[in-house]
Protein backbone atom coordinates (compact mmCIF):
# COMPACT_ATOMS: atom_id res chain seq x y z
CA UNK A 1 0.00 0.00 0.00
CA UNK A 2 2.67 2.50 1.08
CA UNK A 3 6.39 2.08 0.79
CA UNK A 4 8.88 4.77 1.74
CA UNK A 5 12.43 3.72 0.98
CA UNK A 6 15.42 5.77 2.14
CA UNK A 7 13.39 8.97 2.04
CA UNK A 8 15.49 11.97 2.93
CA UNK A 9 14.48 15.58 3.33
CA UNK A 10 16.64 18.33 4.78
CA UNK A 11 15.36 21.53 6.43
CA UNK A 12 18.36 23.48 7.73
CA UNK A 13 20.00 21.26 10.34
CA UNK A 14 17.06 18.82 10.47
CA UNK A 15 17.34 15.73 8.31
CA UNK A 16 14.51 13.27 7.80
CA UNK A 17 15.91 9.90 6.84
CA UNK A 18 13.35 7.13 7.03
CA UNK A 19 11.96 3.97 5.49
CA UNK A 20 8.43 2.84 6.32
CA UNK A 21 6.28 0.07 4.90
CA UNK A 22 2.52 -0.21 5.32
CA UNK A 23 1.10 -3.44 3.95
CA UNK A 24 -2.51 -4.31 3.14
CA UNK A 25 -4.61 -5.00 6.21
CA UNK A 26 -2.03 -3.48 8.57
CA UNK A 27 -2.24 -0.56 10.96
CA UNK A 28 1.13 1.05 11.38
CA UNK A 29 1.80 3.64 14.06
CA UNK A 30 4.43 6.34 14.00
CA UNK A 31 5.39 7.72 17.37
CA UNK A 32 7.86 10.33 18.40
CA UNK A 33 8.18 13.61 20.25
CA UNK A 34 7.17 16.95 18.76
CA UNK A 35 9.62 17.88 16.02
CA UNK A 36 10.79 14.28 15.58
CA UNK A 37 9.75 14.30 11.92
CA UNK A 38 6.29 12.71 12.00
CA UNK A 39 4.53 15.43 10.00
CA UNK A 40 7.41 15.65 7.50
CA UNK A 41 7.12 11.88 7.00
CA UNK A 42 3.38 12.22 6.36
CA UNK A 43 3.91 15.06 3.93
CA UNK A 44 6.48 13.01 2.03
CA UNK A 45 4.08 10.04 1.97
CA UNK A 46 1.38 12.28 0.48
CA UNK A 47 3.63 13.96 -2.09
CA UNK A 48 3.26 17.37 -0.47
CA UNK A 49 7.04 17.70 -0.32
CA UNK A 50 9.60 16.33 -2.74
CA UNK A 51 12.23 14.18 -1.02
CA UNK A 52 15.90 15.04 -1.63
CA UNK A 53 16.58 11.30 -1.92
CA UNK A 54 14.72 8.01 -1.73
CA UNK A 55 11.38 6.89 -3.06
CA UNK A 56 7.74 6.96 -1.98
CA UNK A 57 5.38 4.45 -3.59
CA UNK A 58 1.65 4.32 -2.95
CA UNK A 59 -0.44 1.48 -4.44
CA UNK A 60 2.74 0.48 -6.28
CA UNK A 61 3.08 3.86 -8.05
CA UNK A 62 5.46 6.74 -7.43
CA UNK A 63 3.54 9.20 -5.26
CA UNK A 64 4.08 12.00 -7.81
CA UNK A 65 2.48 9.81 -10.49
CA UNK A 66 -0.77 9.17 -8.59
CA UNK A 67 -3.82 10.23 -10.55
CA UNK A 68 -7.09 11.56 -9.15
CA UNK A 69 -8.64 8.08 -8.94
CA UNK A 70 -5.64 6.83 -6.92
CA UNK A 71 -5.86 9.81 -4.61
CA UNK A 72 -9.53 9.08 -3.99
CA UNK A 73 -8.34 5.85 -2.38
CA UNK A 74 -6.41 7.79 0.29
CA UNK A 75 -8.15 9.25 3.33
CA UNK A 76 -6.13 11.94 5.06
CA UNK A 77 -6.04 13.73 8.38
CA UNK A 78 -3.25 16.26 8.85
CA UNK A 79 -2.41 17.64 12.26
CA UNK A 80 -1.87 21.25 11.23
CA UNK A 81 -4.10 21.58 8.18
CA UNK A 82 -7.71 21.01 7.27
CA UNK A 83 -10.74 22.35 5.43
CA UNK A 84 -11.04 26.09 4.91
CA UNK A 85 -12.33 27.82 8.03
CA UNK A 86 -14.83 29.66 5.86
CA UNK A 87 -16.76 26.55 4.85
CA UNK A 88 -19.45 24.70 6.79
CA UNK A 89 -20.22 20.96 6.96
CA UNK A 90 -22.82 21.25 4.17
CA UNK A 91 -20.34 23.04 1.91
CA UNK A 92 -17.80 20.30 2.53
CA UNK A 93 -20.36 17.63 1.67
CA UNK A 94 -21.19 19.46 -1.59
CA UNK A 95 -17.52 19.80 -2.45
CA UNK A 96 -16.55 16.22 -1.61
CA UNK A 97 -19.50 14.86 -3.52
CA UNK A 98 -18.00 16.38 -6.66
CA UNK A 99 -14.41 15.42 -5.86
CA UNK A 100 -14.83 11.79 -4.74
CA UNK A 101 -16.81 9.34 -6.86
CA UNK A 102 -17.44 7.07 -3.87
CA UNK A 103 -18.22 9.82 -1.36
CA UNK A 104 -21.09 8.72 0.85
CA UNK A 105 -22.90 11.97 1.58
CA UNK A 106 -25.53 10.35 3.79
CA UNK A 107 -22.97 8.63 6.01
CA UNK A 108 -20.85 11.77 6.21
CA UNK A 109 -23.75 13.96 7.32
CA UNK A 110 -25.00 11.26 9.69
CA UNK A 111 -21.54 10.97 11.30
CA UNK A 112 -21.31 14.74 11.61
CA UNK A 113 -24.68 14.75 13.37
CA UNK A 114 -23.54 11.94 15.67
CA UNK A 115 -20.41 13.92 16.55
CA UNK A 116 -22.52 17.00 17.28
CA UNK A 117 -21.14 19.03 14.39
CA UNK A 118 -23.58 21.73 13.26
CA UNK A 119 -24.16 21.60 9.50
CA UNK A 120 -24.49 25.32 8.84
CA UNK A 121 -21.88 26.74 11.19
CA UNK A 122 -18.56 27.90 9.72
CA UNK A 123 -15.58 25.74 10.72
CA UNK A 124 -13.82 28.77 12.19
CA UNK A 125 -16.38 28.59 15.00
CA UNK A 126 -15.57 24.91 15.71
CA UNK A 127 -13.51 23.82 18.72
CA UNK A 128 -10.29 21.82 18.22
CA UNK A 129 -12.13 18.60 19.05
CA UNK A 130 -14.92 19.37 16.58
CA UNK A 131 -12.36 20.02 13.84
CA UNK A 132 -10.65 16.70 14.60
CA UNK A 133 -13.97 14.86 14.36
CA UNK A 134 -14.80 16.57 11.07
CA UNK A 135 -11.44 15.65 9.53
CA UNK A 136 -11.82 12.02 10.55
CA UNK A 137 -15.44 11.85 9.33
CA UNK A 138 -14.35 13.21 5.94
CA UNK A 139 -11.39 10.82 5.69
CA UNK A 140 -13.59 7.79 6.30
CA UNK A 141 -16.56 8.47 4.06
CA UNK A 142 -15.19 8.09 0.55
CA UNK A 143 -14.22 4.43 0.72
CA UNK A 144 -10.48 5.02 1.15
CA UNK A 145 -8.25 1.94 1.11
CA UNK A 146 -5.34 3.71 2.76
CA UNK A 147 -5.76 6.08 5.67
CA UNK A 148 -2.91 8.44 6.44
CA UNK A 149 -3.73 10.02 9.77
CA UNK A 150 -1.43 12.51 11.42
CA UNK A 151 -2.52 13.05 15.03
CA UNK A 152 -6.21 12.34 14.35
CA UNK A 153 -7.08 12.33 18.05
CA UNK A 154 -5.29 15.60 18.91
CA UNK A 155 -7.56 17.92 20.86
CA UNK A 156 -10.04 15.21 21.80
CA UNK A 157 -10.92 14.33 25.39
CA UNK A 158 -10.58 10.73 26.64
CA UNK A 159 -14.17 9.79 25.84
CA UNK A 160 -14.07 11.29 22.35
CA UNK A 161 -10.70 9.64 21.71
CA UNK A 162 -12.03 6.22 22.67
CA UNK A 163 -15.04 6.83 20.46
CA UNK A 164 -12.85 7.88 17.54
CA UNK A 165 -10.62 4.84 17.89
CA UNK A 166 -13.70 2.64 17.94
CA UNK A 167 -14.98 4.22 14.74
CA UNK A 168 -11.60 3.76 13.13
CA UNK A 169 -11.51 0.09 14.14
CA UNK A 170 -15.03 -0.42 12.74
CA UNK A 171 -13.97 1.21 9.47
CA UNK A 172 -10.98 -1.08 9.17
CA UNK A 173 -13.09 -4.08 10.13
CA UNK A 174 -15.42 -3.44 7.17
CA UNK A 175 -12.75 -4.57 4.70
CA UNK A 176 -9.61 -6.55 5.35
CA UNK A 177 -7.53 -4.92 2.64
CA UNK A 178 -7.60 -1.46 4.17
CA UNK A 179 -4.42 -0.10 5.71
CA UNK A 180 -3.52 2.79 8.01
CA UNK A 181 -0.49 4.88 8.81
CA UNK A 182 -1.26 6.79 11.97
CA UNK A 183 0.68 9.03 14.32
CA UNK A 184 -0.16 10.12 17.79
CA UNK A 185 1.71 11.57 20.69
CA UNK A 186 -0.62 9.53 22.93
CA UNK A 187 1.04 6.12 22.89
CA UNK A 188 -1.99 4.45 24.50
CA UNK A 189 -4.00 5.17 21.35
CA UNK A 190 -1.45 3.38 19.20
CA UNK A 191 -1.06 0.47 21.64
CA UNK A 192 -4.73 -0.37 21.22
CA UNK A 193 -4.88 0.12 17.48
CA UNK A 194 -1.62 -0.71 15.74
CA UNK A 195 -0.15 -3.95 14.46
CA UNK A 196 3.26 -2.39 14.17
CA UNK A 197 4.98 0.67 15.56
CA UNK A 198 7.82 2.81 14.25
CA UNK A 199 9.59 5.12 16.65
CA UNK A 200 11.02 8.23 15.04
CA UNK A 201 13.52 10.53 16.71
CA UNK A 202 15.33 13.50 15.15
CA UNK A 203 14.23 12.40 11.71
CA UNK A 204 15.42 8.79 12.00
CA UNK A 205 13.53 5.59 12.64
CA UNK A 206 15.11 4.22 15.80
CA UNK A 207 12.82 1.29 16.35
CA UNK A 208 10.39 -0.79 14.30
CA UNK A 209 8.51 -3.53 16.05
CA UNK A 210 5.22 -5.43 16.13
CA UNK A 211 3.01 -3.99 18.87
CA UNK A 212 2.26 -7.37 20.46
CA UNK A 213 6.00 -8.10 20.67
CA UNK A 214 6.67 -4.63 21.99
CA UNK A 215 4.18 -5.17 24.80
CA UNK A 216 4.94 -8.86 25.47
CA UNK A 217 8.69 -9.12 25.08
CA UNK A 218 10.12 -5.67 25.69
CA UNK A 219 10.93 -4.60 29.20
CA UNK A 220 12.80 -2.12 31.27
CA UNK A 221 15.66 -3.41 33.44
CA UNK A 222 16.77 -1.30 36.40
CA UNK A 223 20.24 -2.09 37.69
CA UNK A 224 23.15 -0.55 39.57
CA UNK A 225 26.70 -0.35 38.17
CA UNK A 226 27.76 -3.75 39.45
CA UNK A 227 24.61 -5.55 38.22
CA UNK A 228 25.02 -3.85 34.87
CA UNK A 229 28.50 -5.39 34.44
CA UNK A 230 27.17 -8.88 35.18
CA UNK A 231 24.32 -8.72 32.59
CA UNK A 232 24.42 -10.71 29.36
CA UNK A 233 24.27 -7.87 26.81
CA UNK A 234 22.97 -9.91 23.89
CA UNK A 235 19.33 -8.74 24.32
CA UNK A 236 19.99 -5.22 25.57
CA UNK A 237 19.04 -2.44 23.19
CA UNK A 238 19.27 1.00 24.78
CA UNK A 239 20.44 2.25 28.14
CA UNK A 240 20.01 5.44 30.05
CA UNK A 241 22.04 6.59 33.03
CA UNK A 242 20.03 7.10 36.21
CA UNK A 243 20.91 8.14 39.78
CA UNK A 244 20.74 4.51 40.87
CA UNK A 245 22.67 3.16 37.88
CA UNK A 246 20.97 2.32 34.58
CA UNK A 247 17.57 1.85 32.99
CA UNK A 248 18.00 -0.57 30.12
CA UNK A 249 15.60 -1.52 27.36
CA UNK A 250 15.49 -5.18 26.41
CA UNK A 251 13.55 -7.11 23.81
CA UNK A 252 13.79 -10.32 25.91
CA UNK A 253 12.15 -9.41 29.21
CA UNK A 254 11.48 -13.02 30.29
CA UNK A 255 15.09 -14.06 29.68
CA UNK A 256 16.31 -11.52 32.24
CA UNK A 257 13.42 -12.23 34.63
CA UNK A 258 14.30 -15.94 34.62
CA UNK A 259 18.08 -15.68 34.64
CA UNK A 260 18.58 -12.66 36.89
CA UNK A 261 16.03 -13.02 39.70
CA UNK A 262 17.81 -10.38 41.79
CA UNK A 263 17.27 -7.48 39.41
CA UNK A 264 14.20 -5.38 38.67
CA UNK A 265 12.68 -6.15 35.25
CA UNK A 266 9.50 -4.22 34.51
CA UNK A 267 7.02 -4.71 31.71
CA UNK A 268 7.65 -1.55 29.72
CA UNK A 269 4.90 0.61 28.36
CA UNK A 270 5.39 2.29 25.01
CA UNK A 271 6.01 5.57 26.85
CA UNK A 272 8.88 3.93 28.80
CA UNK A 273 10.32 2.61 25.57
CA UNK A 274 10.11 6.04 23.92
CA UNK A 275 11.85 7.66 26.87
CA UNK A 276 14.65 5.11 26.91
CA UNK A 277 15.21 5.23 23.17
CA UNK A 278 15.07 8.99 22.91
CA UNK A 279 17.03 9.87 26.01
CA UNK A 280 19.33 6.87 26.17
CA UNK A 281 22.20 5.52 24.10
CA UNK A 282 22.16 2.50 21.82
CA UNK A 283 24.07 -0.50 23.18
CA UNK B 1 -12.45 20.44 -11.10
CA UNK B 2 -16.15 20.65 -10.31
CA UNK B 3 -15.46 20.10 -6.62
CA UNK B 4 -12.98 22.98 -6.58
CA UNK B 5 -15.46 25.23 -8.38
CA UNK B 6 -18.12 24.29 -5.83
CA UNK B 7 -15.68 25.14 -3.03
CA UNK B 8 -14.85 28.55 -4.50
CA UNK B 9 -18.48 29.41 -5.20
CA UNK B 10 -19.31 28.49 -1.58
CA UNK B 11 -16.40 30.57 -0.28
CA UNK B 12 -17.48 33.60 -2.28
CA UNK B 13 -21.12 33.08 -1.34
CA UNK B 14 -20.06 32.93 2.30
CA UNK B 15 -18.84 36.51 1.94
CA UNK B 16 -22.15 37.70 0.54
CA UNK B 17 -22.24 40.77 2.77
CA UNK B 18 -19.02 42.01 1.13
CA UNK B 19 -20.43 41.41 -2.35
CA UNK B 20 -23.68 43.19 -1.44
CA UNK B 21 -21.59 46.23 -0.51
CA UNK B 22 -19.72 45.99 -3.83
CA UNK B 23 -23.06 45.83 -5.65
CA UNK B 24 -24.43 48.76 -3.66
CA UNK B 25 -21.42 50.91 -4.60
CA UNK B 26 -21.84 49.91 -8.27
CA UNK B 27 -25.54 50.84 -8.10
CA UNK B 28 -24.57 54.17 -6.60
CA UNK B 29 -22.29 54.85 -9.60
CA UNK B 30 -25.13 53.84 -11.92
CA UNK B 31 -27.61 56.08 -10.13
CA UNK B 32 -25.24 58.97 -10.81
CA UNK B 33 -25.40 58.00 -14.49
CA UNK B 34 -21.88 56.61 -14.65
CA UNK B 35 -22.62 53.12 -15.95
CA UNK B 36 -19.11 52.63 -17.31
CA UNK B 37 -17.51 53.43 -13.95
CA UNK B 38 -19.90 50.98 -12.27
CA UNK B 39 -19.07 48.35 -14.86
CA UNK B 40 -15.33 48.91 -14.49
CA UNK B 41 -15.62 48.67 -10.72
CA UNK B 42 -17.67 45.47 -10.84
CA UNK B 43 -15.41 43.79 -13.37
CA UNK B 44 -12.25 44.67 -11.44
CA UNK B 45 -13.85 43.23 -8.30
CA UNK B 46 -14.61 40.07 -10.27
CA UNK B 47 -10.93 39.98 -11.22
CA UNK B 48 -10.23 39.89 -7.48
CA UNK B 49 -12.42 36.78 -7.02
CA UNK B 50 -9.63 34.30 -7.64
CA UNK B 51 -7.31 36.20 -5.32
CA UNK B 52 -9.94 36.15 -2.57
CA UNK B 53 -10.53 32.41 -2.82
CA UNK B 54 -6.78 31.83 -2.88
CA UNK B 55 -6.52 33.61 0.50
CA UNK B 56 -9.27 31.38 1.89
CA UNK B 57 -7.51 28.25 0.64
CA UNK B 58 -4.28 29.35 2.22
CA UNK B 59 -5.77 30.40 5.55
CA UNK B 60 -4.59 28.28 8.50
CA UNK B 61 -2.17 26.28 6.33
CA UNK B 62 -5.14 24.85 4.43
CA UNK B 63 -3.21 24.24 1.19
CA UNK B 64 -1.45 21.13 2.53
CA UNK B 65 -4.75 19.37 3.21
CA UNK B 66 -6.32 20.67 0.00
CA UNK B 67 -3.57 19.08 -2.08
CA UNK B 68 -4.18 15.65 -0.59
CA UNK B 69 -7.53 15.63 -2.42
CA UNK B 70 -8.06 13.97 -5.79
CA UNK B 71 -6.99 16.61 -8.28
CA UNK B 72 -3.64 17.59 -9.75
CA UNK B 73 -1.85 20.87 -9.17
CA UNK B 74 -2.43 21.69 -12.83
CA UNK B 75 -6.19 21.30 -12.30
CA UNK B 76 -6.03 23.57 -9.24
CA UNK B 77 -4.31 26.29 -11.28
CA UNK B 78 -6.71 25.93 -14.21
CA UNK B 79 -9.70 26.08 -11.87
CA UNK B 80 -8.51 29.37 -10.36
CA UNK B 81 -8.20 30.91 -13.83
CA UNK B 82 -11.52 29.47 -14.97
CA UNK B 83 -13.25 30.75 -11.85
CA UNK B 84 -11.81 34.24 -12.26
CA UNK B 85 -12.33 34.53 -16.03
CA UNK B 86 -15.81 33.08 -15.55
CA UNK B 87 -16.55 35.67 -12.85
CA UNK B 88 -15.28 38.50 -15.07
CA UNK B 89 -17.31 37.20 -18.03
CA UNK B 90 -20.45 36.86 -15.91
CA UNK B 91 -20.22 40.34 -14.44
CA UNK B 92 -19.33 41.84 -17.83
CA UNK B 93 -22.47 40.20 -19.23
CA UNK B 94 -24.59 41.53 -16.34
CA UNK B 95 -23.15 45.03 -16.83
CA UNK B 96 -23.81 44.76 -20.56
CA UNK B 97 -27.43 43.78 -19.93
CA UNK B 98 -27.92 46.67 -17.47
CA UNK B 99 -26.09 49.05 -19.83
CA UNK B 100 -28.29 48.11 -22.80
CA UNK B 101 -31.37 48.51 -20.61
CA UNK B 102 -30.17 51.96 -19.54
CA UNK B 103 -29.34 52.92 -23.13
CA UNK B 104 -32.75 51.84 -24.40
CA UNK B 105 -34.56 53.72 -21.64
CA UNK B 106 -32.53 56.85 -22.41
CA UNK B 107 -30.62 56.89 -19.11
CA UNK B 108 -27.35 56.32 -20.94
CA UNK B 109 -26.33 58.24 -24.02
CA UNK B 110 -24.27 55.60 -25.74
CA UNK B 111 -24.59 53.41 -28.80
CA UNK B 112 -25.08 49.74 -27.95
CA UNK B 113 -22.06 48.71 -30.06
CA UNK B 114 -19.87 51.31 -28.38
CA UNK B 115 -21.13 50.23 -24.95
CA UNK B 116 -20.42 46.55 -25.63
CA UNK B 117 -16.98 47.29 -27.04
CA UNK B 118 -16.12 49.40 -23.97
CA UNK B 119 -17.33 46.63 -21.65
CA UNK B 120 -15.29 44.04 -23.52
CA UNK B 121 -12.28 46.32 -23.06
CA UNK B 122 -12.97 46.56 -19.34
CA UNK B 123 -13.44 42.77 -19.12
CA UNK B 124 -10.13 42.24 -20.91
CA UNK B 125 -8.38 44.58 -18.45
CA UNK B 126 -9.90 42.58 -15.56
CA UNK B 127 -8.58 39.32 -17.03
CA UNK B 128 -5.13 40.78 -17.77
CA UNK B 129 -4.96 42.16 -14.22
CA UNK B 130 -5.69 38.72 -12.76
CA UNK B 131 -3.28 37.07 -15.21
CA UNK B 132 -0.48 39.41 -14.13
CA UNK B 133 -1.07 38.83 -10.42
CA UNK B 134 -1.77 35.07 -10.37
CA UNK B 135 1.76 33.67 -10.92
CA UNK B 136 2.92 35.81 -8.00
CA UNK B 137 0.07 34.52 -5.85
CA UNK B 138 1.06 30.94 -6.59
CA UNK B 139 4.72 31.73 -5.97
CA UNK B 140 4.53 33.90 -2.86
CA UNK B 141 1.10 33.17 -1.39
CA UNK B 142 -1.92 35.46 -1.17
CA UNK B 143 -0.54 38.21 1.05
CA UNK B 144 2.92 38.76 -0.41
CA UNK B 145 1.89 37.65 -3.90
CA UNK B 146 -0.83 40.28 -4.14
CA UNK B 147 1.66 43.05 -3.31
CA UNK B 148 4.42 41.72 -5.57
CA UNK B 149 1.89 41.16 -8.38
CA UNK B 150 0.48 44.67 -8.15
CA UNK B 151 4.01 46.10 -7.96
CA UNK B 152 4.89 44.12 -11.10
CA UNK B 153 1.77 45.44 -12.86
CA UNK B 154 2.61 49.02 -11.89
CA UNK B 155 6.24 48.52 -13.01
CA UNK B 156 5.02 47.25 -16.40
CA UNK B 157 2.68 50.24 -16.77
CA UNK B 158 5.46 52.69 -15.82
CA UNK B 159 7.89 51.03 -18.23
CA UNK B 160 5.34 51.33 -21.01
CA UNK B 161 4.68 54.94 -20.08
CA UNK B 162 8.39 55.84 -20.21
CA UNK B 163 8.90 53.97 -23.47
CA UNK B 164 6.11 56.04 -24.99
CA UNK B 165 7.48 59.27 -23.48
CA UNK B 166 10.91 58.55 -24.94
CA UNK B 167 9.48 58.95 -28.43
CA UNK B 168 8.71 62.28 -29.98
CA UNK B 169 4.97 62.74 -30.75
CA UNK B 170 5.71 62.36 -34.48
CA UNK B 171 7.66 59.16 -33.95
CA UNK B 172 4.98 57.76 -31.68
CA UNK B 173 2.24 58.59 -34.17
CA UNK B 174 4.24 56.99 -36.97
CA UNK B 175 4.89 53.80 -34.99
CA UNK B 176 1.29 53.43 -33.90
CA UNK B 177 -0.27 54.39 -37.19
CA UNK B 178 -1.19 50.75 -37.84
CA UNK B 179 -3.04 50.68 -34.53
CA UNK B 180 -4.98 53.82 -35.33
CA UNK B 181 -5.86 52.44 -38.73
CA UNK B 182 -7.61 49.43 -37.18
CA UNK B 183 -11.37 49.32 -37.42
CA UNK B 184 -13.63 48.15 -34.57
CA UNK B 185 -13.29 44.50 -35.48
CA UNK B 186 -9.51 44.79 -35.72
CA UNK B 187 -9.28 46.41 -32.30
CA UNK B 188 -11.42 43.68 -30.77
CA UNK B 189 -9.27 41.02 -32.43
CA UNK B 190 -6.10 42.66 -31.13
CA UNK B 191 -7.59 42.97 -27.64
CA UNK B 192 -8.61 39.32 -27.67
CA UNK B 193 -5.18 38.21 -28.92
CA UNK B 194 -3.27 40.24 -26.31
CA UNK B 195 -5.58 39.07 -23.50
CA UNK B 196 -5.36 35.43 -24.59
CA UNK B 197 -1.55 35.61 -24.93
CA UNK B 198 -1.08 37.16 -21.48
CA UNK B 199 -3.52 34.63 -20.01
CA UNK B 200 -1.80 31.63 -21.61
CA UNK B 201 1.65 32.80 -20.52
CA UNK B 202 0.31 33.40 -17.01
CA UNK B 203 -1.27 29.91 -16.85
CA UNK B 204 1.97 28.35 -18.11
CA UNK B 205 4.09 30.03 -15.44
CA UNK B 206 1.54 29.37 -12.69
CA UNK B 207 1.49 25.63 -13.49
CA UNK B 208 5.29 25.60 -13.52
CA UNK B 209 5.38 27.28 -10.11
CA UNK B 210 2.70 25.08 -8.53
CA UNK B 211 4.21 21.81 -9.74
CA UNK B 212 7.36 22.61 -7.79
CA UNK B 213 5.68 24.04 -4.72
CA UNK B 214 5.93 22.23 -1.37
CA UNK B 215 3.44 22.40 1.47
Amino acid sequence: MLEMTGVQKRYGTFLLDCSITVEKGRIVGLIGANGAGKSTTFKAALGLIAPDAGEVRVFGKQVAALDARDRERIGVVLADSGFSDYLCVRDIADMMEKLYQDFDRGTFLMRCREYGLPERKKIREFSTGMRAKLKLAAAMTHGADLLILDEPTAGLDVVAREEMLGILQDYLGEREDRAVLISSHISGDLEKLCDEIYLIHEGRILLRERTDRLLDSYGCIKVDEEQRRSLDASHLLWQKRERFGYSILTDARRFYQENYPGIVVEKGSIDDIILLVEKGERI
Amino acid sequence: MRGLLVKDVKLVYGQKRFWVIVLAIALLFMAQGDVMLAAGYMVMMAGMLGITTFSYDEYNNGMAFLFTMPFSRRVYVLEKYLFTVGGVALLTAVCAAVGVLFARSGLLEMETAELLASLLGIGAVGVVFAALVFPFLFRYGAERGRLVGVAFGVACALLLHFLVRLQSPGEFYEKTAWLQALDGRGILLLLASVTASVLLLSVFFSILIMEKKEF
